[in-house]
């Protein structure tokens, strides 16, 4: 019951309460105007006719939606889709008041620019209902089935250039995969192992040694790139909006896209959060990454710890390993010792730390930069800048 | 980047409440135009009295500034306090026409003070009341547009006026329902002891 209500209920006791002590059958009358206003019924069926809005859209852009809700029964009506705080509303209204009696159509149009990426769920229209007298007040949810993907826009990487170093170049366009489905070219004959195809049996060189060879051929794709985003808190530094883990997750959708495009194998390793997907080729494979980012929040976990957890993985495929994190938060050692076996490059992210501490962490990031390239490729990148310019 | 949003925050913040300041002086004028005519047919009630040739009228008219001050103030100008005020300026009209005056008059002639009930009646008389309803709907309309939007105060004045128009009806079946529960409880009554001590 609402303010106005309860002051209803006060009156009506006060004249019947006044009209007894006084023995006024006048007053006591009158005490039935206030409950006749209490008394006045509401009832209100919402229900969603149609609903249009964008399932798709990059951060920055205008989330179009428009929504056209059927309301019948009699009151004054109240609705609002509830927005995600990560939208700003840039053309018209999510909310509408209206009175109704009978039957009405309510259309509600809005654009609102999403800030951040994500899959939101906007599948809340909530309505209040008031009765004519305005004293009671009714609340009420009904859904709907808007969900929208928030991606960053896809960067036009054309080349990734690589820096010059005392690390051998670990671009993969030239190399090839260590597994996969074998091709026509021929690389070698050796002895049979457990698995190997009957049909790769040398049988001229298994008569002339004695034992059973199998001919070896080049497997078919390239070599495979494999992404570690970083996600740990430090990584949130900045707003909510513009921060460093932000702009990984920019730059591993942009890098999964260029490698994913050219042929490569691309793997995901979300450093916090624990998520991996292993290293595959194709635009699916790409979707299957770009969704995978679309969910990272963040968590606590060493680059050590994840290195470590997929060393297996990582000896298998010998892939190019990007790791994009702050550099200055990293633990050199690890990198050194696996930069031997397999080709690394860093992309140590900079640009939102400012004043004297920021320029502490300078310092300190062009520490483990100078340190990261004597061992491996490491690319500096100004989260202000834009990512194809980098 | 942040100072600047704390800014646009605080900018919008201030912009919100000016707009909010604008909706309630809307529903403020119009609280504050029904407690200036409630309290114009108060005041036309306490004329029409008798016992306006003891009190002079005008001396009521201070009364008048009250919702005039309320209103510079967060609440709402026809306060519960201002309509108990109204009723009390009322009550030489409401009261003669009770049975608590009646039996106090004949208590008093009872007593052998008949001067002083005769004079009491010549300045209290029984007269008819329409002016308190006027009152009582338009403090309730007052209350139910209270930090509401202008729009709506149209269809709170309809909605007011209707139950104005309506609760004289509810007394016939409320005392035809009273006539046929009394009946009932009698009937019943009779069978019982019809029952028990035949």
């Amino acid at each position: 019951m609402r303010k106005a209500g309860a002051l209803l209920v006060k009156t009506s006791l006060y004249l019947i309460l006044t009209g007894i002590i006084l023995t006024s059958p006048v007053l006591i009358k009158l005490a039935i105007i206030p409950a006749i206003l209490l008394i006045i019924p509401s009832g209100m069926r919402v229900k969603i006719v149609r609903e249009s809005w964008d399932e798709k859209i990059s951060v920055g852009e205008n989330l179009s939606v428009s929504i056209l809700v059927d309301l019948k029964g009699m009151g004054i009506v109240r609705i609002r889709h509830t927005l995600p705080e990560y939208f700003e509303l840039v053309y018209g209204s999510n909310f509408k008041e209206v009175f109704v009696l009978g039957r009405r159509l309510v259309k509600i149009n809005y654009k609102a620019k999403a800030t951040k990426r994500g899959i939101y769920s906007l599948n809340k229209l909530e309505y209040e209902l008031e009765n004519f007298s305005q004293t009671f007040v009714k609340r009420g949810i009904v859904r709907s089935s808007v969900l929208v993907e928030v991606k960053h826009k896809l960067p036009k990487i054309k080349k990734v250039r690589e820096i010059r170093g005392k690390a051998k170049s670990p671009i993969p366009g030239i190399d090839i995969a260590k597994i996969g489905v074998p091709g026509t070219d021929f690389r070698e004959i050796r002895e049979y192992m457990p698995g190997d195809s009957i049909k790769f049996v040398n049988w001229k060189a298994t008569a002339r040694r004695g034992k059973m060879m199998v001919n070896q051929y080049e497997v078919e794709g390239k070599k495979a790139v494999w992404i570690f985003l970083d996600s740990n808190p430090y990584m949130l530094h900045g707003t909510t909006v513009k921060n460093y883990l932000e702009s990984a997750v920019e730059a591993a959708n942009g890098l999964a896209y260029y490698y994913t495009t050219r042929g490569h194998k691309v793997g995901l390793y979300v450093v916090g959060d624990a998520r991996m997907i292993h290293p595959d080729v194709g635009s699916r494979q790409f979707k299957r990454i770009s969704k995978s980012l679309l969910e990272v929040e963040g968590g606590r976990e060493n680059i050590e710890d994840a290195l470590e957890k997929c060393k297996k993985m990582i000896l298998l495929y010998k892939p190019l390993l990007i790791i994009i994190t702050r550099a200055e938060r990293m633990r050199i050692e690890k990198i050194l010792k696996l930069s031997k076996l397999i080709p690394i490059q860093v992309i140590a992210l900079k640009g939102l730390d400012h004043g004297f501490s920021g320029a502490i962490m300078d310092v300190a990031r062009r520490k483990s930069v100078s340190k990261l390239r004597a061992c491996c490729n490491c690319v500096e990148f100004d989260v202000n800048k834009p990512l194809a310019v980098w | 980047m942040v100072s600047v949003s704390i800014k646009n925050n605080i900018e919008k913040t201030e912009e919100v409440k000016l707009n909010k300041r604008k909706k309630m002086a809307g529903w403020k004028l119009v609280s504050l135009a029904s407690a200036e005519l409630a309290f114009f047919f108060a005041y036309l009630s306490f004329s029409a009295t008798p016992i306006s040739s003891l009190i002079n009228p005008v001396f009521l008219i201070p009364i008048s500034l009250i919702p005039i001050f309320t209103m510079f103030t967060e609440k709402n100008p026809f306060s519960f306090e201002f309509f108990g005020l109204l009723i009390a300026i009322i009550f030489p009209k409401i009261f003669p026409s009770t049975p608590l005056y009646n039996s106090f008059i004949n208590a008093l002639y009872v007593l052998g003070f008949e001067k002083l009930a005769k004079s009491i009646v010549s300045i209290m008389k029984p007269q008819p009341t329409p002016s308190l309803a006027l009152i009582v709907v338009l403090f309730c309309f007052a209350q139910i547009i209270e930090g509401k939007k202008i729009q709506y105060a149209g269809v709170a004045f309809v909605t007011v006026m209707l139950a104005y128009l309506l609760y004289p009806l509810f007394f016939t079946p409320l005392k035809s329902t009273y006539v046929i529960t009394m009946i009932a409880v009698g009937v019943a009554a009779v069978a019982f002891a019809l029952f028990k001590y035949t």
